[in-house]
């Protein structure tokens, strides 16, 4: 009988904090000058879970145990080692753990103007600006994200991209790959080349110059006193394997025509390329069918208007208001069905959040994208063992097998069709990360802010006491403030943390409130028309939330 | 061969036979053939032709005459009371280019090509079809000396970006000079020339690069040569060949006449100035655009052989256009100096035709004359004058049919034919809806 995990969970803990505090010391008085090694932690044991171990390949029920940021066994008959920390995985679903196929997850730029110059800086890797501490990388691991293609989007030849687990403690012991591929984008630069059409002649340019600067220095390895010595030009000398199409090029497309570029470009220079973001790719099938290669598609859905075609299909055509509202549809299934395209068009397709505005939407988009016609299989294909293949880790990477890299993701329910799924875990390197279950949305109540709040606000040395009363659906708040005997109507918005709301009173015209919410509590500042702006504090009052119970697993 | 086989082969071949015929029979006409009963013709090479029929077929002109017969399937437009004309040319504009049109960055980037940016959906060609464009020249901006590589399309609106570009049509290089190539350099601290004469040196400059590029090339040609007839044991090592350099090859190749001069210009002095330059290097005579004071120096112009592509009556909206006059086009005309009218505008270009009236109302051009300027002329400042800019059996059947007279006040374009299909059909439009689009946000505004 395993025991609960809160249990065991103590006793280890005390039994390692003893074992540990010596080591702790060394570590402490080290880690500026150590690279850290894999990390060793606890070892898990997730029992009775259902286990994907690939897209297909199901144990309904079964035991998996890492040990040292490794897998070390799976399933139906393994039982879980004596030192393991348990994991009660009844109602779970354990996945290879899912890899962002194309991602700006970690990296921390430079403001644009003070950005060093992006043309070429093909010798760079993008662990260069990538940040292992960044709080960011815990929005991806909460979409199920274990590790990620990490790259600049924004340089002509912008640098290597590399293969990161999202969760570690530097850089070095986060990394799986690297360099996996150089990254070749369309964006201007704030020097030359700064519009679409200079990146475009750059880029053939800088091909060119690529492919002389080997031949100088092979002129020059054979006669050294013929000539003088070339100059040393890392970014070039990184482009020359791309130049001759020995090793692909990560082009980084969004519309329509920025495929044909690419094409275009590849013809005529004879490269090899992998597509990343890929918009638009549902308006090009035929050329990705013919192109053949990797795609590495964002579930970035642009708005429709933004869309190349949108214009000429409505602009003119004496529409009516409904065929006007069936275009929309059309289009915006359109843009739901990109990754399906790219599937349909027989290339290898990975999944990927790079160009998203924001990666909270991955799942949600995930679904859509599969409600749209991406058998869920092939989703499921396309966040792992698809990404391994191409990035060449497949041998470490992209299935549930002993020996490969303990990333998992693990989820309450099929992530890839239903709603109230949610990522439950995920390990990264054997780390353990666990999610509460969203709260579901519901009326008087629920959501993230739901409930009734005591609120305080302070104005001028002034305070006053009110009661706000909120109903949140998913991000959409909508509630009333009730002060000094009058009560306002207020709408708006609640989302990651931030509460905004907008409302008006008879005596102070419009009224607006900002707060952050963290918990049961809430700290802002209300803007009172012409009394100006007043510090607000709230609490919520016990038992006024949405009482989902909290299920301890 | 046995009676088996005979009747066997008999048998396959009837019905194989009759399916022949069949397909032949149910060949569609093509989506590029149209027949236009009717009309006046206005040919603009070959005079007016009235009550004139003109048969499209596979997307060019078959047959210009009266009585013609639609062939099997070929549909035909009614143009009885109305004026076939060639679908109108802008020859200077901005238009379907995605994500800026000036290179600003440096003074000299003749590498960079409008053709790698067509965006193919720009919203304003549905407003320039109803205008009756068919083509335009659309081109790199004047914020630099020399700008880049200009590209001809036709204005499928909606199509592919590929289906836009005139094949063939000859390159051609946008230079400026004057204010605008100083105002940028002022902009950028950086960036060298910011005077007059600094713009003349770095003409010079480049062309005298791209000369020793070429003499680069052809010394390595010869050295090439002599390696390869020598003694393979005592010759060494190859002659290693100069880098290519695509912004010396886009310069180089104006000196054959590969490249058109395409270089924006208003005041007299500094077109004298390039045509000396053009002159010294042996550059075929180019186009100059907006050319507002060439009227000064007519018969220089003439002389150099230079042509000029100008509005028709806009001026003193800056220091350097305060002296233009709408009598320029009269003057080039009687100086033997080509001359288009062109746009310069996503607004503009939606009636050019208006904008050729107007060499009528000042000093009293031929009306021909003035259609020259928005369709042979500037086919002719784009080099694909065999192919657009004139109704003539074999050129491409672009059309513009009106309901009066082009240059008569109240004429509008009722129908904007582009190899053989028809792109705007007022009857089938609501020009009047309530669409307003702005051509370089993309965005729809009520």
């Amino acid at each position: 009988m395993p025991r609960p995990e809160i249990n065991r969970d103590r006793s280890m803990l005390r039994r390692a904090f003893r074992q540990l505090l010596p080591a702790l010391a060394v570590v402490i008085l080290f880690s500026a000058s150590e690279a850290s090694a894999q990390y060793e932690g606890r070892t898990y044991a997730i029992t009775d879970a259902r286990l994907v171990t690939t897209a297909g390949q199901i144990i309904e029920t079964g035991t998996i145990v890492l040990r040292g940021g490794l897998i070390e066994a799976l399933g139906a008959e393994v039982s879980p080692p004596a030192d393991a920390v348990l994991i009660n995985g009844e109602g779970l679903t354990v996945y290879p753990g899912f890899i962002d196929a194309y991602s700006q997850a970690g990296l921390v730029l430079p403001d644009r103007d003070e950005r060093e110059y992006a043309g070429n800086i093909a010798s760079q890797l993008a662990t260069e600006y990538f940040d292992p501490a960044s709080s960011d990388l815990a929005a991806y691991r909460k979409q199920g994200l274990t590790s990620a293609l990490v790259t600049r989007s924004d340089g002509v030849f912008g640098g290597q991209a590399v293969l990161m687990n999202l969760m570690g403690d530097d850089i070095p012991s986060m990394t799986i790959k690297a360099p996996v591929v150089q990254a070749m984008g369309y964006q201007g630069q704030s020097g030359y080349p700064g519009t679409l059409m200079a990146v475009v002649a750059y880029q053939r340019q800088t091909l060119i110059d690529a492919a002389y600067h080997e031949l100088l220095q092979t002129r020059y390895g054979q006669d050294p006193r013929s000539m003088a010595r070339p100059p040393a030009e890392p970014n070039l000398e990184e482009l020359i394997p791309v130049a001759k199409g020995e090793v692909p090029v990560l082009g980084i497309v969004k519309m329509e025509n920025d495929f044909k570029r690419l094409r275009k470009l590849a013809e005529e220079y004879n490269l090899q390329y992998w597509i990343a973001g890929a918009e638009e790719a549902f308006r090009v099938p035929g050329l990705i069918e013919e192109a053949g290669v990797p795609v590495l598609v964002s579930l970035d859905f642009p708005s429709i208007a933004e869309v190349t075609g949108y214009q000429f299909d409505r602009a003119y055509k004496n529409l009516t208001k409904e065929e006007k509202e069936a275009l929309d549809e059309r289009d915006e299934a359109a843009v739901q069905s990109n990754a399906a395209a790219v599937f349909n068009a027989g290339v290898p397709l990975a999944l990927a959040t790079g160009g998203m505005s924001s990666v909270g939407d991955f799942v949600k988009n995930l679904r859509l994208a599969v409600e749209a016609g991406l058998p869920a299989q092939e989703a499921l294909n396309a966040l792992t063992v698809t990404p391994a293949t191409i990035f060449g880790v497949a041998d470490v990477l992209g299935t549930l097998e002993a020996g490969k890299i303990a990333n998992l993701t693990v989820t309450s329910g099929d992530i890839f069709t239903d709603e109230e799924a949610y990522v439950a875990h995920v390990f990264v390197d054997g780390r353990k990360e666990t999610f509460e279950k969203p709260k579901p949305p519901s009326a008087g109540g629920g959501g993230a802010v739901g409930g009734s709040w005591a609120v305080s606000v302070s104005v001028g040395g002034m305070e006053a006491d009110g009661t706000l009363t909120l109903t949140q659906e998913g991000e959409t708040v909508t509630g009333e403030f009730a002060i000094e005997g009058q009560t306002t109507a207020f709408e708006g918005t609640y989302a990651e943390g931030t509460l905004e709301l907008a409302g008006s009173s008879p005596d102070l015209g419009s009224i607006t409130l900002k707060a952050t919410v963290e918990g049961d509590d809430m700290t802002g500042a209300i803007e009172l028309g012409p009394m100006g702006s007043a510090e607000l504090t709230g609490k919520r009052t016990p038992g006024t939330a949405d009482s989902e119970r909290r299920v301890e697993r | 061969m046995s009676s088996a086989t005979r009747s066997l082969r008999s048998a396959l071949t009837i019905p194989v036979t009759v399916f022949f015929f069949a397909f032949l029979w149910s060949i569609p006409a093509s989506a590029q053939d149209l027949l236009i009963r009717g009309g006046t013709v206005l040919t603009i090479t070959n005079g007016d032709l009235p009550d004139t029929d003109v048969l499209i077929r596979d997307g060019k002109i078959a047959e210009v005459g009266q009585n013609l017969s639609a062939p099997e399937g070929v549909r035909v437009i009614d143009a009885q009371g109305q004026f076939v004309m060639p679908g109108i040319i802008d020859s200077h504009s901005h238009m379907g280019v995605d994500r800026g049109i000036n290179e600003g960055s440096r003074s000299v980037v003749p590498e960079v090509r409008i053709a790698d940016v067509i965006k193919h959906d720009d919203p304003a060609f549905f407003t320039a079809l109803a205008g009756g464009i068919t083509s335009i020249h659309t081109m790199h901006g004047s914020a630099n000396s020399i700008g880049g590589q200009n590209e001809s399309i036709k204005l499928k609106w909606g199509r592919p970006w590929e289906e836009l570009v005139i094949e063939g049509a000859p390159m051609t290089l946008k230079l400026a000079l004057g204010e605008n190539v100083r105002r940028s350099a002022s902009a950028n601290p950086t960036r060298y020339p910011r005077s007059r004469s600094g713009v003349a040196e770095v003409m010079r400059e480049s062309f005298q690069k791209a000369q020793n590029y070429l003499s680069a090339w052809e010394k390595y040609e010869t050295d090439q040569a002599a390696w390869d007839r020598a003694n393979r044991r005592s010759r060494g090592l190859a002659p290693l060949p100069p880098k290519r350099d695509l912004q010396l090859e886009a310069l180089a190749d104006v000196f054959d006449g590969t490249s058109i001069l395409r270089v924006h210009g208003y005041r007299a002095d500094e077109m004298a100035m390039m045509m000396e330059v053009a002159d010294e290097f042996g550059i075929p005579p180019g186009v100059f655009e907006h050319a507002l004071d060439a009227y000064k120096i007519a018969p220089e112009v003439a002389r150099y052989g230079w042509a000029t592509s100008v509005f028709a009556d806009s001026w003193g909206y800056k220091i350097e256009a305060y002296e233009a006059i709408p009598y320029k086009m009269l003057i080039h005309y009687e100086s033997g100096v080509r001359t288009s009218i062109n746009s310069d505008s996503a607004e503009r270009v939606r009636r050019l035709f208006q904008e050729a009236a107007r060499g009528v109302k000042y000093g009293g051009l031929p009306e021909n004359e003035c259609l020259k300027m928005i369709t042979i002329n500037a086919a002719m400042d784009m080099g694909v004058e065999d192919r657009i800019g004139s109704i003539e059996v074999g050129k491409d059947g672009d059309i513009a049919i009106f309901n009066h007279y082009p240059l008569h006040t109240p004429a509008r374009v009722e129908m904007t034919i582009i190899e053989g299909e028809i792109f705007f059909d007022r009857s089938q439009t609501d020009v009047a809806a309530n669409w307003v689009l702005d051509s370089d946000s993309g965005k729809e505004t009520p």
